[in-house]
């Protein structure tokens, strides 16, 4: 199973609206669901991940009586998962009707040497980066016949991030301070080079002059 | 230029070759300190199941299909640069190819997966075999000095017919039936539609349904499906309950414990009997090598097989346990058909099933095993050709006619009766025993009430039953008569042993007699 940001977030959504339709045994109604999600790529690849559902009461009730929840958070069982996911968490907010799941997923963002990158889940449309403040959206849709869901996620790049790009609508990359370091390190070995051979010229040059004969004078005319 | 002037120049042109220097020795890796280590620790399965060896390797695998996980931790303070892991399973797997991971930045974590490329010697596992997964890994500190290591632990590779249908630890499981499961898919990995054995039964199922083009239409498509499960009951393929099945799924054929064994179609056909998941694993692959589309529905305990109508896309569910034994009755297609709808029914509002597409599991690579390839002729020689033909066998093999139920129609001239009749056969003696209940206008306009019940004891030979009735009860009326005894009966039986023709009579008259087993 591939990596990606939002790795079993992405899941979440879909068993959310697939409880719903069993809870709900036949129900024509249908329900909206929202969410946001924040995803912050830390300077070491690790990705502190929140994602806030806003539910209707009913779907609420349904996921705080049954305890749903331990179910979706089973799928970042070390037994299961292929990612390794620390701080995990989970909160109800009965006034606003919320579920949030937050984690730091360690290592989701990947050091290529030249680059990081970092992939969503397949699913999410690519929406823009925002280069100025280090950000990225991808807009996420689901509906089957009880539930809508929509949402937006946010990706933020550290603070040192340049060069960020979308390459195929789900690889996010970008490059860090060590990895234009790597890339001046990689000709360093030229500048060495440059250097010894301008300083060997140099010396040359100088040693031919000093080496050299000096210049004639003119002969003083005799009266 | 002068002298002096070239002097200056190479001054300057020295003082700035010098700072290049410094520029290029400073730039590139950092001057950190080495102060702590790589953490590494490794994480494999308990076992690795044989039977869907080809899966592992699959670029889009199912969740949880992975042997090993390494985590590597930077705790160095310092980057690491060109960390490379590989993998090796004893016996199955040979040196995979690095894994690289260019640069890890301090406290920088990496999370390595390995999914072996496991050989065909996988499909020749009769039997659980613990092997032995290592781990090997190097990198380059920020020094530049290489470090490698590895690591090593032993694991067991399953036989070729066992899965492990649970993928997280008990003590993380709240009970629901899904959680149990979650490897159902994996179960596709037993469906074997190209199997010679499989295919050749579906063959014989099909020439049964007069060739019918199972997805040319919904008519035909079941014709065929009612064709594959009768020749299941034919060569008396019987449902087996499961030994020692206990646990919270009671005595049904799930062992609620890890590691499920589960025969392959083939051995299903060469017993002639097999678990619930069995039978509806041989169904399903008859099915699929019929080109009807078939799925396979897991509920607590038990499992049974749905075709798919090609031009409906209705579900056909099929309880393929009614093909009789373990205690049951055997029941025909009709029956089957009716009580696994009564099931899907009710698992639809329980929810509480895994439903797996076969077809979608073998397009995403959950493919059997390479088995060791059967003879043409395996039907013959498991003598399920000549069972199917008819011919009895020695020793427990089926009679040419089917005990049970029957439909009865008797006509002559005048008129056209229908009744029922019993028969029952013990080795080559048959006993058929006819009721017959009809109305009859004599020569004065009269109607009058006719019941007979006639006893017919007789042999059967090949396919032909002869026999005579010297028993008889008849009324008319109401009131007892003599019957006109007695009357002789010859039959030939369809190939099947499901229906007859011939006729019946003695003084009295003939009949032509056609009757067709019902249960």
């Amino acid at each position: 199973m591939r990596r990606t940001l939002t790795t079993g977030l992405a899941a979440s959504v879909l068993l959310l609206t697939g409880l719903v339709t069993a809870w709900a045994g036949g129900v024509s109604w249908r329900y909206k669901v929202k969410y946001v999600g924040t995803w912050d790529i830390q300077p070491n690849g690790d990705v502190k991940a929140v994602r806030t559902f806003t539910v209707p009461a009913m779907m609420y009730a349904n996921w705080k009586t049954n305890n749903l929840h331990m179910k979706e958070m089973r799928s970042f069982n070390p037994a299961i998962s292929t990612v390794k996911c620390d701080d995990l968490d989970f909160k109800w907010d009965d006034v606003k009707r919320t579920l949030t799941l937050s984690m730091t997923v360690r290592g989701l963002a990947v050091n290529k040497g030249d680059h990081w990158e970092a992939m969503m889940a397949p699913g999410l449309q690519f929406s823009n980066i925002d280069a100025t403040h280090k950000k990225a959206y991808f807009h996420g849709s689901l509906v089957n016949p009880q539930t809508t869901v929509n949402g937006q996620d946010v990706v933020t790049f550290p603070a040192d991030a340049t060069d960020i790009k979308n390459t195929d609508g789900r690889t996010l990359r970008f490059k860090m301070p060590e990895n234009a370091a790597q890339a001046r390190g990689a000709s360093a070995l030229w500048w060495a080079l440059f250097g010894v051979a301008l300083a060997s010229g140099g010396a040359l040059l100088g040693l031919s002059i000093v080496g050299g004969k000096p210049a004639k004078k003119p002969a003083k005319k005799k009266t | 230029m002068k002298a002096k002037q070239l002097r200056i120049a190479g001054a300057i042109l020295i003082a700035v070759s010098i700072v290049f220097l410094i520029l290029a020795l400073t730039s590139g890796k950092s001057a950190a300190k080495v102060t702590g280590d790589l953490e590494v620790s490794m994480q494999t399965r308990e076992y690795i199941m044989s039977g869907v060896y080809k899966v592992y390797a699959l670029k889009d695998r199912p969740a949880g299909i992975w042997a090993a996980k390494t985590i590597f931790e930077n705790k160095t303070g310092a980057p690491v640069e060109n960390l490379k892991v590989r993998y090796k399973m004893e016996g199955f797997s040979d040196w995979g190819s690095w894994h690289v991971y260019k640069r890890l930045v301090p406290t920088q974590m990496v999370v390595d997966t390995y999914y072996p490329l496991l050989s065909d010697r996988c499909a020749k596992q009769a039997n659980r075999t613990p092997t032995e997964l290592t781990m090997e890994y190097e990198y380059e500190d920020a020094a530049g000095e290489k470090h490698s290591d590895s690591m090593a632990k032993r694991l067991t590779m399953l036989g070729v017919r066992e899965v492990v249908y649970r993928t997280l630890p008990l003590e993380e499981v709240h009970g629901q039936f899904q959680e149990f499961f979650a490897n159902s898919p994996l179960t596709a990995a037993w469906v074997t539609p190209d199997d010679k054995a499989v295919g050749g039964l579906a063959a014989l199922a099909n020439e049964k349904a007069l060739g019918a083009g199972a997805s040319i239409n919904d008519e035909n498509c079941i014709k065929v499906m009612r064709e594959a499960y009768e020749i299941m009951r034919t060569i008396n393929v019987t449902y087996q309950s499961p030994g020692g099945g206990g646990g919270s799924f009671g005595d049904k054929s799930f062992d609620p414990m890890l590691v499920q064994s589960i025969q392959y179609p083939r051995d299903t056909i060469r017993k002639r009997s097999g678990t619930c998941i069995e039978l509806a694993i041989l169904y399903a692959s008859m099915l699929k090598s019929q080109g009807i589309k078939p799925y396979l529905v897991m509920l607590p305990g038990h499992c049974f097989p749905i075709g798919q109508l090609p031009t409906s896309g209705s579900f056909i569910p099929v309880e393929s346990t009614c093909v009789g034994g373990g205690g049951r009755n055997s029941q025909d297609f009709a029956q089957a058909v009716k009580i696994a709808r009564k099931e899907w029914s009710d698992l639809l509002k329980s929810r509480q099933f895994m439903l797996v597409d076969v077809e979608k599991c073998i397009e995403m690579g959950i493919v059997p095993p390479d088995l060791e390839p059967l003879p043409e002729d395996i039907l013959q020689r498991w003598k399920i050709t000549d069972m199917v033909a008819g011919k009895t066998g020695t020793g427990g093999t089926p009679s040419a006619v089917r005990p049970g139920q029957w439909s009865v129609t008797l006509t002559n001239a005048q008129r056209r009766l229908t009744g029922v009749a019993q028969v029952q056969v013990q080795g080559n003696q048959v006993v058929l025993v006819f009721g017959l209940q009809y109305n009859q206008v004599d020569a004065r306009g009269v109607n009058h009430r006719y019941e007979e019940v006639n006893r017919f004891n007789g042999t059967i030979q090949g396919k032909i039953i002869t026999g005579q009735c010297r028993q008889a009860a008849w009324k008319i009326d109401g009131r007892q008569v003599r019957p006109t005894l007695p009357m002789n009966l010859k039959l030939q039986v369809s190939a099947d042993g499901r229906s007859a023709q011939g006729t019946a009579g003695g003084t009295a008259g003939q009949v032509q007699v056609a009757m067709t087993w019902t249960k």
